[in-house]
């Protein structure tokens, strides 16, 4: 989808994951944000995360690859 | 004037709107599906933002997508060239909503022109001749044959969200017409969502004229002279000719006047089309299109 990447659910707290972070199926990764409305982003499986290319606040289109889980 | 468009559109026409806003000074966002992520009207952009996947449907009339990549672009209007969403009165609306600019007509002219029996309501209001026909949709089959024997047979069955020669059914005599309204309003129903139908006097050999006009939304329009097109079967036209060969300077000034003094009274908006049906020497209004469709079939 299109919108603004946060990787927090608010300016003051804590980043959802990092790399290293250890995630179940469904938790919540990354919040896009368009037209006023927050999307959760969650994970299609559990595993660990590997890298993460979006910055706190940035741009994305669709197709943009937002982070690996392995 | 504008700092930064997105165009909600792609090809030829993107790339008409591109070079002109370049010569103008106006930032240009192009958008695109996956598909067409190595386009021409992508490279040329300053800026481009995917917007999903190969399906139309999904990308380049996706109204969602659109506008959240006008918000992360900060483009403060829209072009939406031709064809897609640029006789969308919604996305209009929408964009309206979001603070962002539409280029092109105004949400309201979009859809009053695009319900083809409004359109003609407002047509007669301002003065433009008109087909003969019903005052608003049928329904009743009684209530059809009333009609079409005020207004003599041949009549066409026509569909209100239709136009562009679709969905209109002839009935010759009364015997036929109840069929035909039948017939009418299923196809309507199929291809537009919407089985509203209403009656007009079928003129059998008519030339298709159409005038174009301008407006600046405060009051001020002109016509742009007019052009006669040449139908295939199945209504769609297959050439048209600025300056039809049978209007003489005098009889293009008054219907030329009598469409731009309508959308001087609309306050309209942008480029428009008023479609007219000619046979012996006399004018009647079809349809409007709410876009300069000439850029279509006669590309510069």
């Amino acid at each position: 989808m299109v919108g603004t990447a946060y990787r927090r659910p608010s300016p003051e707290a804590k980043l959802f994951v990092d790399v290293g972070s250890k995630v179940e199926a469904g938790e919540k990764l990354l919040l896009i944000e368009a037209m006023k409305t927050f999307n959760e982003i969650v994970a299609p499986r559990a595993g660990t995360v590997t890298a993460v290319f979006v910055e706190d606040g940035q741009p994305v289109e669709f197709g943009e690859p937002l982070l690996v889980i392995e | 004037m504008f700092e930064k468009i997105l165009i909600a559109n792609r090809g030829e026409i993107a790339l008409r709107i591109l070079r002109a806003a370049k010569e103008l000074g106006i930032a240009t966002v192009a958008v695109h599906s996956t598909a067409d992520a190595d386009a021409m009207h992508v490279r040329l952009a300053d800026e481009s933002v995917c917007i999903g996947p190969p399906s139309a449907r999904d990308s380049y009339l996706n109204i969602p997508s659109i506008i959240a990549a006008c918000e992360i672009t900060g483009a403060d209007a829209v072009h939406p060239g031709y064809g897609f969403l640029s006789e969308n009165a919604r996305f209009a609306e929408v964009l309206a909503h979001h603070d962002i600019g539409f280029i092109g007509p105004k949400a309201e002219h979009i859809r009053i022109m695009g319900d083809k029996i409004e359109a003609k309501r407002t047509a007669k209001r301002l003065g433009i001749p008109c087909v003969p026909g019903s005052e608003g949709g049928v329904e009743d089959p009684e209530e059809a044959k009333r009609i079409a024997a005020e207004i003599g047979y041949p009549v066409l069955v026509k569909a209100a969200s239709g136009g562009g020669g679709r969905g209109m059914k002839v009935a010759r005599t009364e015997a036929d017409l109840e069929q035909a309204l039948g017939m009418a309003r299923t196809e309507a129903k199929a291809a537009f969502g919407d089985d509203a139908v209403y009656l007009e006097k079928y003129l059998e050999k008519p030339r298709h004229i159409e005038v174009q006009v301008l407006g600046d939304g405060r009051g001020n329009a002109v016509h742009l002279a007019e052009r006669d097109a040449r139908s295939s079967a199945g209504h769609q036209k297959v050439w048209e000719e600025g300056g039809s060969p049978v209007i003489s300077p005098e009889t293009r000034a008054e219907i030329g006047g009598i469409c731009a003094r309508a959308m001087q009274e609309l306050k309209y908006l942008g480029a428009g089309t008023v479609e007219f049906l000619y046979e012996d020497g006399r004018f009647y209004f079809i349809e409007m299109n709410t876009a300069s469709r000439s850029s279509i079939r006669s590309p510069r």
